[in-house]
């Protein structure tokens, strides 16, 4: 009896009530602009990755293959499994050092009394310039036969001849690596110093009085309360880390950088994004399978995202 | 209650107005089917040119996107002397990028410039996109016989239609700087260094005592990329023959060349198109260097700025012969809505005996076969060469000898292979030309899983 009621009231109230259709139209342009240049683009590029086409030939030979090109990426495509391990190896090696580094030099900063701003300036002046200065820079720094790196490990006796830096694969990603974290220090800083500025000055007092040295505050105080933006940082430097490409393509992308050699020496720092560039548009032309690449890059980004957030989901809850 | 619609009214006006803008915004985002879009657009244009039209006649702005803009003004100025009307619109854009450019532009339905570049390390792959205008048929009716005979291959694409004319020859021989050739060699003179340098192995054991004499100083090349690039295309036989690559048959005796270099350590170690390379030109510690029509202007003399008139260069025939190097082509897009001045311009710049004295001034020298039937057109006196008549050298010397490799879609597959093998043969000094012929074939399996290589 009383749910009868109940519902008789609901539908006269639904009946009472006008439907207001502003907020519809005011997030329809969102929506619509959204779906235009962001998910048909998404889904188109799937379909794409089940045809055969190769760009040159044009829209009228695109040849529908089905699962035929992910088949031959997972299973036959070595230089994919060596663009995504090389991507790997890049954040594993960068993320960890630009975080952990990020964080002192953000509390080391936060203690300046004077200069503060002049610092500030200096550590993000890097993560704003232009990634093909920056390749052109380190490739001059760097080179084999006139780099000053060179010139300065020969004049001070540690070695005998110079080091071909950008012509041997492990050097090559050590440049690389060295480009990653000089340019993206700053914006870890920046991130941190933020956080830095929300902690209670009180709490800190409060510890200074129970007799904590400066080391116990950081582990136990700061770190703590900067976790949320700790995790933040990491997941979206996993995401960012696997679309790497700006770095190691102005050094070896033939951009007045180092030497024109898509990947780099050996391939040693192909990145997965350089990888579909290089297949889609650059040396073959097959968009096919490029936009099988870039799926595939996805489903690996979704994966690592995934167990990342797992993991440090898990650990907040211990 | 007036304030209350008021306010309704405002509203409905800032949606209808965010409405209309995206939808406008839609509208021109419209690349459905650009091959109709294109024969439309054909359709429209005229089939034949009217034969009666003057050259002030022709009013209208022509728009291209290239690498070499001092090629570009050079010939635009001369053209517009007689075509006062007609304005040019120039992009820049990096040759290694124009496959990506022309083909975005094509799938996306967007203009395409009216006069289109193409460069010979990509040139057989952008000739089968479905962008240019045929110029052996009306209303251009090219004769392709206008041209040097061992061009006539790289001009058409596998249909037979001629996609493009080169603007200009681009033969390549050895220049060598004539202050270490005086000191090191005992003579700067070209006929006296090309016996003393009849063979590679000659220039070697030269290279060698060179070596010894500076102290480890001065090098032959200014790195292993610059040898490699001259030497593999002393051999042009064909990249592929019966559908299979041919890479020990066209490669091996380049890598094996590149090793007697290497193992003799007269090679230094730049790569080839960075800063420090480009620098190098300026710093005369590199004997030899590959020198086609264009180095010139292109890398000589934007390095070696205080060489005018000083006489650093000089220019010989390469031991094991002189090569062709480069070369770029201007077509006509389908898309280009003034084909008739676009073909005017082109007849100028690459057929006229007009446009070739005008690229002329900077070292170009034009692909048609006409003006050189007066003698002394060839002549060109180079200001970096100490006056040597380098013009007649490239045309009288280096074109007879020059035979072109066949192109195919995958030449950049296997420039860039050839490319990784010589930066790991720098890179490993114990690697052999064996293996680095087995590094090199695994590289365009991994680029070309299907193809079948020998």
């Amino acid at each position: 009896m009383e749910v009868m009621s109940n519902a008789k009231n609901n539908t006269a109230y639904l009946k009472r009530k006008k439907y207001n259709i502003w907020p519809y139209l005011f997030l329809l342009p969102f929506f619509a602009l959204y779906t235009a240049f962001f998910a048909y683009p998404t889904l188109y590029s799937f379909y794409i990755s089940l045809t055969d086409w190769d760009g040159v030939a044009g829209i009228n030979k695109m040849k529908f293959v089905g699962l035929a090109n992910y088949i031959r990426l997972f299973t036959r495509d070595t230089l994919f499994y060596k663009s995504l391990f090389n991507t790997l190896l890049f954040m594993v090696l960068y993320i960890p050092v630009v975080i952990f580094g990020g964080l002192v030099l953000a509390v080391l900063l936060y203690k300046l009394k004077s200069n503060r701003r002049l610092f500030q300036t200096l550590n993000v002046l890097p993560y704003i310039t232009t990634p093909a200065a920056i390749g052109v820079i380190f490739a001059f720094m760097f080179d084999w036969s006139t780099g000053i790196i060179n010139k300065i490990l020969v004049a001070s006796g540690l070695v005998q001849e110079g080091i071909n830096w950008l012509g041997i694969g492990s050097t090559a990603r050590f440049v690389v690596i060295l480009m990653l974290i000089w340019k993206n220090f700053g914006y870890y800083l920046i991130i941190y110093l933020a956080g830095l500025s929300t902690i209670p000055e009180e709490l800190t007092e409060a510890a200074l009085v129970d007799g904590a040295n400066e080391r116990q505050i950081f582990f136990k105080i700061t770190t703590p309360y900067l976790r949320p933006i700790t995790q933040f940082l990491i997941i979206t430097s996993i995401t960012g880390g696997l679309q790497l490409f700006d770095e190691p393509m102005v050094l070896f992308g033939g951009s007045g950088g180092g030497p024109f050699l898509i990947g780099g020496p050996d391939r040693s720092c192909l990145t997965g994004m350089i990888y579909f560039y290089d297949r889609a548009f650059k040396s073959t032309t097959f968009l096919g399978y490029g936009a099988a690449i870039t799926y595939g890059i996805f489903i690996f980004i979704v994966l690592l995202s995934f167990i990342s957030s797992r993991l440090l989901y898990r650990e907040e809850e211990r | 209650m007036y304030r209350i619609q008021w306010k309704k009214a405002i509203c409905m006006v800032a949606a209808v107005f965010m409405l209309s803008s995206l939808l406008a915004g839609c509208a021109g985002n419209n690349a459905t089917k650009p091959a109709e879009d294109a024969a439309k657009k054909e359709e429209t244009a005229k089939t034949e040119f009217s034969a009666d039209k003057k050259p002030e006649d022709y009013n209208c702005t022509l728009t291209t996107w290239g690498w070499d803009e001092n090629y570009w003004n050079t010939v635009t100025s001369a053209f517009n002397k007689k075509y006062p009307n007609v304005k040019f619109e120039y992009t820049p854009m990096a040759n290694g990028d124009s496959v990506q450019k022309y083909q975005t532009a094509l799938a996306a339905g967007t203009e395409l410039p009216d006069i289109a570049w193409a460069i010979i390390d990509s040139r057989a792959k952008l000739f089968e996109l479905d962008m240019w205008e045929p110029l052996n048929k009306p209303p251009y009716n090219f004769d392709i016989n206008q041209v040097f005979d061992y061009l006539k291959p790289v001009m058409v694409n596998s249909k037979g239609d001629v996609c493009g004319i080169e603007q200009s020859v681009s033969p390549a021989g050895l220049a060598y700087r004539r202050d270490l050739a005086k000191q090191y060699l005992g003579t700067d003179d070209p006929a006296e260094l090309e016996k003393m340098l009849p063979t590679w192995d000659a220039f070697i054991e030269k290279g060698k005592e060179i070596k010894q004499k500076s102290g480890g100083e001065i090098f032959m090349w200014p790195g292993m990329g610059d040898a490699a690039q001259f030497i593999r295309e002393q051999n042009p036989s064909p990249w592929v023959e019966n559908g299979k690559i041919m890479a020990t048959k066209s490669l091996k005796p380049t890598l094996d060349l590149l090793v007697k270099f290497r193992d003799a350590g007269i090679v230094d170690k730049l790569d080839a198109w960075s800063p420090a390379w480009y620098a190098s030109y300026g710093q005369g510690k590199h004997m030899f260097a590959g020198c086609a029509t264009w180095t010139s202007q292109f890398v000589i003399q934007p390095n070696d700025k205080d060489g005018k008139g000083k006489g650093h260069w000089g220019l010989m025939n390469a031991p094991g012969g002189n090569i062709s190097w480069g070369g770029t082509t201007l077509g006509i897009s389908k898309t280009c809505k003034n084909k008739d001045a676009a073909w005017e311009f082109i007849k100028f710049a690459t057929l006229s005996k007009e446009g070739a004295e005008a690229i002329k001034q900077i070292g170009n020298f034009t692909s048609a076969k006409e003006p050189y039937k007066d003698p002394n057109f060839a002549s060109f006196k180079d200001e970096w060469f100490g006056g040597q008549d380098t013009g007649k050298f490239f045309i009288e010397q280096v074109i007879p000898q020059i035979k072109l490799r066949p192109m195919t879609k995958d030449d950049n597959i296997i420039h860039d292979a050839m490319q990784l093998v010589t930066t790991a043969l720098n890179s490993n000094p114990q690697m052999t030309s064996d293996e680095a012929l087995k590094k090199l074939i695994e590289e365009i399996k991994n680029k070309l899983p299907d193809a079948q290589i020998e």
